[in-house]
């Protein structure tokens, strides 16, 4: 009998644990943009790896979870320039939105990440600032971030 | 021969002094047009930036941005006067617009303009004064960037005003650029421009009667460009005005650094 009594409690923690965190795994990874700057492979590789992570602080990751799909919709960087006289700055906003579709749900995120550049009497090689991993990666985790914090 | 002496001297005294020939007429003053062509070019032009910035028509503050500007004088006027840019942009993804102001310190040449960008297409209003002369204006401008060759064109209208001179007139004007870009070093590039300008015919809104100008402009210009870094180069751009208008023979305009976005 008190083997039984046990027993029956770790049973039912072993239950609610199991309900209130789920299981996901990550398929699929897509972009409806095309971006010249990055190659799709590594970008596609780069946010399976990163949503599993961000996923991974609140839930479960298993190979047999419910799928979850990542679509970026756009990445825009805008680019501002004031300049005074010879001294210069140039500002590159890169924003990114996504979407997370679990099942039959969808979630949403945004993301921005910036670089800031200054010079004084110089100009940018390509009249804009290069396109930058760094700021992208930003971006997108933040986005995540959002997109994850909707699932509850 | 006290006599003949007096004579003599009266002779001598009347060669001397006498005029010999009626006194030249005073000079007409300039006729308007004259007066047109002579600032015509100063004020009307255009801005391109979208093709390395300075100057179609000098000494048009608006053509010569730069960080920092060294600009000649007309022939008659002689020395250099230097000058600033100053202004801010956004762009996304081949869309957006910008505001700018060119002066030169001494302030007798401002220039402003702002401009929305529609990828290739470019759009400006543009106003600001040149000594005694104030312009407005708008414009629109296509820029074609190849890879072997980048050119464009630009049509617009400006209207000029004089208070010294007396003078509103009305004048179209289209410009035709082009430029190409070499390798020189794995540093340094060179860049040959040139900009041509044709403005006529006018209308004269003062006295609404239209006219033509035979003045015509082209800008030939080297840009030099060094890169510094990674991200950045230095660019020294050295213009030469060349204007059919007499009084303004060749100008040179020496740009130091990176240019405006229009």
């Amino acid at each position: 009998m008190k083997k039984l009594l046990l027993i029956l409690p770790l049973l039912f923690l072993l239950s609610a644990d199991t309900a209130t965190k789920e299981c996901y795994k990550v398929t699929k990874v897509s972009s409806q943009v095309e971006a010249p700057e990055m190659k799709k492979e590594r970008v596609v590789f780069g946010i399976k790896q990163m949503t599993e992570e961000i996923l991974s602080e609140k839930y479960d990751i298993c190979e047999d979870g419910t799928p979850v799909e990542v679509e970026v919709l756009s990445v825009e960087a805008p680019s501002t320039n004031t300049s005074f006289g010879p001294f210069s700055k140039t500002k590159k906003i890169t924003i990114v939105k996504l979407r997370l579709i679990v099942g039959k749900e969808e979630y949403w995120g945004q993301g921005e990440a910036n670089v800031t550049v200054q010079s004084t009497f110089l100009d940018l090689n390509d009249d804009n600032l290069p396109f930058n991993k760094t700021a992208f990666s930003g971006a997108v985790k933040k986005a995540l971030i959002e997109a994850v914090d909707e699932m509850k | 021969m006290k006599k003949l002496l007096l004579i003599i001297l009266i002779l001598v005294g009347n060669l001397v002094y006498s005029q010999t020939s009626p006194p030249p007429p005073a000079p007409a003053p300039p006729s308007a047009n004259e007066q047109f062509n002579s600032t015509q070019n100063n004020i009307i032009g255009a801005q391109a930036k979208s093709f390395g910035g300075g100057s179609l028509v000098k000494p048009n503050p608006m053509l010569t941005s730069a960080d920092f500007a060294l600009i000649q004088n007309p022939t008659f006027e002689s020395g250099w006067r230097y000058g600033t840019s100053l202004g801010y942009s956004k762009i996304s993804k081949g869309r957006g617009f910008g505001v700018n102001a060119v002066l030169t310190f001494d302030l007798t040449q401002q220039s402003y303009s702002s401009y929305y960008r529609n990828k290739n297409w470019y759009y400006h209003f543009n106003f600001g004064k040149m000594g005694t002369a104030h312009n407005i204006g708008g414009s629109v401008t296509n820029m074609k960037l190849t890879k072997k060759i980048n050119y464009g064109y630009q049509i617009g209208a400006s209207v000029v005003e004089d208070s010294e001179y007396i003078y509103f007139i009305l004048v179209p004007y289209a410009v035709i650029m082009a430029n190409k870009e070499m390798t020189i070093t794995s540093r340094t590039k060179w860049t040959p421009e040139v900009f041509i300008t044709v403005c006529s015919p006018y209308y004269d809104l003062g006295i609404s009667k239209s006219g033509t100008s035979d003045t015509f402009n082209a800008v030939v210009g080297n840009n030099m460009s060094v890169k510094v870094s990674k991200a950045f180069k230095l660019n020294i751009n050295w213009r030469m005005n060349i204007n059919t208008t007499p009084k303004f023979g060749i100008m040179n305009n020496v740009l130091i650094g990176g240019n405006l976005d229009f």
